[in-house]
């Protein structure tokens, strides 16, 4: 169990491949917007990480399933793997979309409904794991998690669509509605083709450090045995 | 209206996300290595 | 009457009577109700006439960190008593045992209401007592007890009891808050922009899916 498999070396290799072809398309290939100019190549960042934030969500909530159905050890070490990953990846998200407001609408936040969404499902992941971390009865706390994993994935649609439906009432009157500024985007092929590059490569980005992350997973909750094994035969 | 030069935003935001991504898979390596660390030193036969 | 449709009322009506002979819950959300309007009145230095959607958001956050309290003291005292594991050891049908709770929590939260809202009219010459606001009150603590019971039953089990359950419950309950507020709101002033039923569509959602959710997930939580 110590050496890395070689399909996840192969799957680095691919990760790393399509993250540095991202960004020499994202610099030297896509063209700059019209109206905001070269920040709205951000977007390119910003979208694929909020997707990945959001698919940790789902992976999390499936495993979660999974694990109250089955109660594979494994399967409680993948969801906290997504959750941490989702974590950081909405994180990105959130502050990729902040770097972008500040000189499109001169503020460095705004209460769009999928930036204000992002930052509540970090909100709720850092839930997840402050959940974990008070909770030592490892069985317990595997089902704990599986539980809110799912309660959180299925709150994340509803937070959306109630921010939405709140931003349609209620139009931002200080700062602008993020979809707006995309008119170049349809039409611009090159943009198009960037942004589905984006979007896959970070998938992939996603798979491999997922991968690694359960190996870590595992290696903690291994460790976490040999020192209980410890403590028993003192 | 010409096209307004925000391209220190968008550096700025890119560093910001790969400098994030990078930090994190860094953490993941120093965790792992700590982790295997601990786990040659728990499997040491007790003196 | 079916067999879950007794256990359930038999909970509901077994945390109820404990509750009336303390009143150790009741008392304690209601005067920490009052004390949170009183510190919005002073944090904010509101004027005496409130503004419509000023008053459906202090109104809701009252209800929402007021109901925390509740939640977790419900929870708390069952744990420590070893009510739970009582009840566990009977053969009956786990989810009977959530609903239970879920409606002793329910009524609790509605006393807090009919008291606070009277008081709340008074302080802030705004007119809360319609029909219209009583349906947003019953929907939205349906929808947050429901999660709420789900939520407290797990954090109780932690060490950081007392700081868990806001923590796990707040971000989860936001589209209800949210809808809560706006469709109270509208309807304390009702017009053509400020509709209602886009909002009671949302708490009505948020219920029902929430209801089955809790109802699926709550074996797992008090497995043994």
């Amino acid at each position: 169990m110590n050496k890395t498999p070689r399909l996840l070396l192969a799957l680095d290799v691919l990760a790393a491949a399509g993250m540095l072809t991202t960004i020499g398309l994202v610099f030297l290939y896509a063209p700059i917007e019209r109206v905001m100019g070269a920040v709205q190549k951000v977007f390119y960042f910003h979208v694929a990480s909020a997707w990945i934030g959001m698919v940790g969500f789902l992976v999390a909530a499936a495993v979660g399933v999974l694990y109250l159905l089955r109660r594979k050890p494994i399967l409680d070490v993948a969801g906290h793997a997504a959750v941490e990953i989702g974590l950081v990846f909405s994180v990105i998200a959130v502050l990729a979309g902040m770097t972008w407001a500040r000189p499109v609408w001169n503020t460095w936040w705004t209460w769009d409904p999928r930036l204000t969404t992002a930052a509540i499902m970090v909100l709720v992941y850092a839930a997840y794991l402050i959940l974990r971390s008070g909770i030592d009865d490892p069985e317990q706390r595997a089902r704990f998690a599986a539980v809110y994993a799912i309660v959180g994935a299925v709150s994340v649609p509803l937070t959306f669509f109630s921010i939405r439906l709140f931003r349609t009432i209620h139009p931002v009157l200080f700062g602008g509605d993020t979809s707006s500024s995309l008119s170049d985007f349809s039409t611009d092929p090159r943009m198009v083709l960037t942004f589905f590059v984006s979007l896959a490569a970070f998938s992939l980005l996603f798979v491999a450090i997922f991968w690694h992350r359960i190996r870590l997973g595992q290696l903690a909750d291994r460790v976490e045995e040999l020192k209980l094994n410890r403590e028993e035969q003192q | 209206m010409s096209t307004p030069d925000t391209f220190f935003y968008f550096y700025l935001g890119f560093s910001v996300v790969l400098g994030a991504m990078i930090l994190y898979v860094i953490s993941l390596f120093l965790r792992w290595r700590h982790l295997k660390q601990e786990e040659r030193h728990l499997s040491e036969p007790k003196d | 009457m079916s067999s879950f449709t007794r256990t359930l009322f038999a909970i509901t009506w077994k945390d109820l009577a404990a509750e009336w002979r303390s009143r150790e819950i009741l008392s304690a959300t209601l005067v920490f109700s009052i004390l949170v309007i009183f510190i919005y009145n002073f944090a904010l230095d509101l004027e005496v006439t409130l503004q419509s959607d000023l008053a459906a958001g202090i109104l809701w956050i009252t209800f929402v960190f007021t109901g925390t309290l509740g939640l977790n003291r419900s929870m708390a005292m069952e744990k420590d008593r070893g009510g739970l594991d009582g009840l566990l050891l009977a053969p009956v049908d786990r989810s009977a045992i959530f609903f239970g709770k879920m409606v002793a929590n329910l009524v609790i939260m509605w006393v807090v209401a009919v008291i606070v809202v009277p008081i709340f009219s008074l302080l802030y010459s705004i007119d809360l007592i319609q029909p219209g606001v009583g349906l947003v009150i019953l929907l939205g603590s349906v929808g947050y007890t429901e999660v709420g019971t789900l939520l407290a039953a797990m954090a109780v089990q932690a060490r950081t009891r007392d700081m868990l359950l806001p923590i796990l419950l707040f971000p989860v309950a936001l589209p209800l808050l949210v809808a809560a507020v706006k469709a109270t709101a509208a309807f304390l002033a009702p017009s053509v922009v400020n509709s209602v039923a886009p909002w009671l569509d949302l708490l009505i959602a948020y219920d029902v899916i929430f209801l089955v959710v809790a109802w699926l997930v709550f074996d797992f939580v008090v497995e043994e």
